[in-house]
């Protein structure tokens, strides 16, 4: 029999672990492969498949159709035809011999383009080949939040001084220009700037120093106490709400208008992008904070940690959103709509009307693919000039342009320019 | 506040004492301060050892009593140039078997305010050309060994880090360093490796003097603050181990550098 008693000591919870809900419109998290070939999928008119390759050149094979295959491939010519010849209207129901589907339920796409798609860029996918968001994505973002928020408070925090930008520097920047800028972009990089601000720490741990490198190394980055997992696999559900159903999870490839304005504030098509997006997110992970941990970290400079749990993370990260808001905000309200842009009706009204409608960010957090150098930099702490030199001297150059140089939006199904990628709500969940 | 002392030290007789006797010499310096020795990452008092023609030995060096020898202190905040202002050395300082007798004495003040204001702030023309003298043996830390050589961004990484560490004004980082690699260049050298001998074992420093130029192309602000760093490195020392009697860091005045070019 196990006695417990009240004299049992309890296991001390250093963990402050959070189910968080995370929830968006619309997001892009890349994959490996940063476009796919022709013959990587299957576009018909409303739906893309991405066949189990596999199982598909095995069922080709027993029909003899795998030669005929191969030549397709070989000329980049699309094979719906030889599908429909080989297995009938319903190829996309058709299983190999061992009754693996050859165009898994989970790797369909719905399609909101009737463009032809040229370099389809596939969202990232787990091992089973379900959409995910991967943890090491979302714990980057709060790693950018937290670099913002730390700069942006640097006097409360106590910010490492050489971190802080010197008057004199200043004024050498705006004197010396590019070409100097160009030889210290090492410095405009997260790398250098973000270990000393999150690596360079010594440990202590039950009252001891514990060796380690005079410099900043992953094992003294206080990240190193917080966990995000993965996220749940990211699956089409339908959920009934006051009598109404609501889809969450959908995945479908969209048009991605990457636009400028010129300098009257007209908008400016640059390209299209084709990817896979998945709408209305609705999925969950976990934030867990190792508080014991935490407490091992003393910076060599003396700099405070800004968070000590869950809670405190997400509002650094709100904080974060906040700004970048205002900056997309103010960005999108000096837009005019351009309906001769090349070929494209540039109307912009509903990014306006239905994104960014209101002064307070809805949102806690951008994230993944098209959240921008405001979303994915300390840009925002940073002189607008200075944040155009840094975009000159490490990315395309475009001097006189103003940085960042331009915008994605998401075309909906119905062909109206919908959606702002990236935005992501995530609620503590009790 | 920042002062340089400097006296002047003689012998009456060939005196010999070991060649690590800087050590003791400035643990003796920092006990008439009342000054804890070794407990600041970044000492705010820099000492020079005594600088003057002597010779040495492998393990000895003698001072002769016709020569006149020079010994700085030099302390870069507020408490340590106090304590050194009103430190009162003995007619003689007795050390390691040694008597040297303290004669005249100098101070030089000033304050991080004052040289900035002068060399920076009031944006003066530019002073481009910097003859430096390097008066006790001087290196850099590089990782576990150590360079005794006078590398311009060595030198004023060394001087800029301790003014960031002691100035109320942050003059800048690793931004400004690179700015300044690109500003400055070494003119002229002569220097020789010199050791400085520890109690077990030496370390190589280099000593001489060096001609830093500014390259006229370079904006006045930045060649300002080269010349304040220079200023500064008087007081602060250069490389490592100054509060010992290393990197003793002397700016010469344009007409002292031309006698010296004529007596070459």
């Amino acid at each position: 029999m196990v006695a417990t008693s009240d004299k049992a000591i309890p296991k001390p919870n250093f963990y402050d672990t959070k189910r968080i809900r995370l929830t968006s419109p619309l997001l892009h998290i890349g994959s490996e492969l940063q476009s796919l070939n022709p013959f990587e999928y299957v576009a018909t008119s409303d739906r893309v498949f991405y066949p189990n390759s596999e199982a598909l050149a095995r069922a080709l094979y027993k029909r003899g159709a795998l030669p005929d295959y191969i030549a397709r491939i070989e000329a980049r010519e699309s094979i719906i035809s030889l599908l429909e010849d080989v297995f009938g209207d319903e190829w996309q129901r058709e299983k190999d011999d061992r009754g693996n589907p050859l165009f898994p339920k989970h790797r369909i796409c719905r399609k909101w383009t009737n463009n032809s798609i040229t370099d389809l860029r596939p969202a990232i996918r787990n091992g089973m080949g379900q959409l995910y968001i991967p943890g090491s994505s979302i714990k980057g973002a709060i790693r950018t939040a937290i670099a913002y928020y730390l700069l942006k408070h640097e006097d409360t925090y106590r910010l490492p001084e050489e971190k802080r930008t010197s008057h004199i520097e200043q004024q050498l920047r705006e004197r010396i220009g590019g070409g100097s800028l160009k030889k210290t972009a090492k410095f405009a990089d997260d790398e250098l700037f973000m270990d000393d601000i999150f690596a360079n720490f010594q440990l202590s741990y039950q009252g001891k120093q514990a060796k380690t490198k005079n410099k900043p190394s992953p094992n003294t980055d206080f990240m190193r106490a917080v966990q995000v997992t993965d996220s749940q696999p990211i699956e089409f559900t339908v959920i009934k709400r006051r009598d109404k159903k609501i889809p969450y999870n959908i995945p479908a490839i969209a048009e991605v208008i990457v636009s400028s304005r010129f300098p009257n504030g007209k908008a400016k098509y640059r390209a299209s992008l084709y990817v896979e997006i998945i709408h209305n997110i609705r999925t969950e992970f976990s934030i867990s904070v190792d508080t014991d941990m935490l407490k091992w970290f003393k910076h060599r400079q003396g700099m405070k940690l800004p968070f000590q749990n869950t809670q405190d993370l997400l509002n650094i990260c709100q904080e974060f959103a906040q700004e970048q808001w205002e900056a997309e905000r103010i960005y999108w309200q000096n837009i005019s709509s351009n309906p001769n842009a090349g070929d494209r009706n540039l109307d912009f009204s509903l990014i306006k009307e239905r994104v960014y409608q209101q002064e307070a960010c809805p949102y806690s957090l951008r994230l993944g693919w098209g959240s921008g150098l405001l979303g994915t930099t300390v840009g925002l702490c940073l002189d607008e000039e200075l944040v155009e030199k840094i975009r000159d001297a490490c990315g395309i150059a475009a001097p006189q342009f103003e940085a960042p140089k331009s915008r994605r939006t998401v075309v909906n199904s119905k062909g109206e320019i919908r959606y702002v990628p990236g935005w992501t709500n995530l609620k503590i969940l009790e | 506040m920042l002062i340089e002392s400097k006296w002047q030290i003689a012998v009456s007789e060939a005196t010999t004492i070991p060649r690590s006797y800087r050590i003791a010499l400035a643990k003796e310096l920092h006990q008439r301060l009342g000054w804890e020795m070794g407990g600041n990452d970044i000492p705010p008092i820099t000492s020079s050892g005594i600088i003057g023609v002597c010779s040495t030995s492998k393990e000895y060096v003698t001072f002769h009593p016709e020569e006149c020898y020079t010994l700085y202190l030099c302390g870069l905040n507020e408490a340590a140039a106090k304590a050194i202002a009103s430190l009162e050395l003995p007619p003689t300082l007795a050390f390691l078997g040694g008597q040297f007798h303290i004669r005249d004495r100098q101070d030089t003040t000033t304050t991080y305010e004052q040289l900035y204001t002068a060399t920076v702030a009031e944006e003066p023309e530019p002073t481009r050309h910097f003859n430096l003298r390097f008066l006790s043996p001087t290196a850099f830390s590089q990782g576990k060994t150590h360079l005794p050589l006078p590398v311009p961004t060595l030198m004023f990484r060394s001087w800029l880090e301790r003014w960031n560490h002691f100035a109320s004004i942050y003059l800048g980082g690793d931004e400004l360093i690179a700015y300044l690699q690109d500003a400055v260049v070494i003119q002229r050298h002569n220097i020789q490796t010199s050791r400085f001998q520890l109690s077990k074992g030496y370390i190589n420093g280099f000593a001489g003097s060096v001609t830093l130029r500014t390259f006229h192309r370079v904006d006045p602000l930045l060649a300002n603050v080269v010349h304040l760093l220079i200023e500064y490195g008087r007081f602060a020392g250069t490389g490592i181990k100054t509060r010992l009697g290393m990197g003793k860091t002397e700016l010469m005045l344009p007409e002292a550098s031309m006698e010296e070019k004529t007596v070459a």
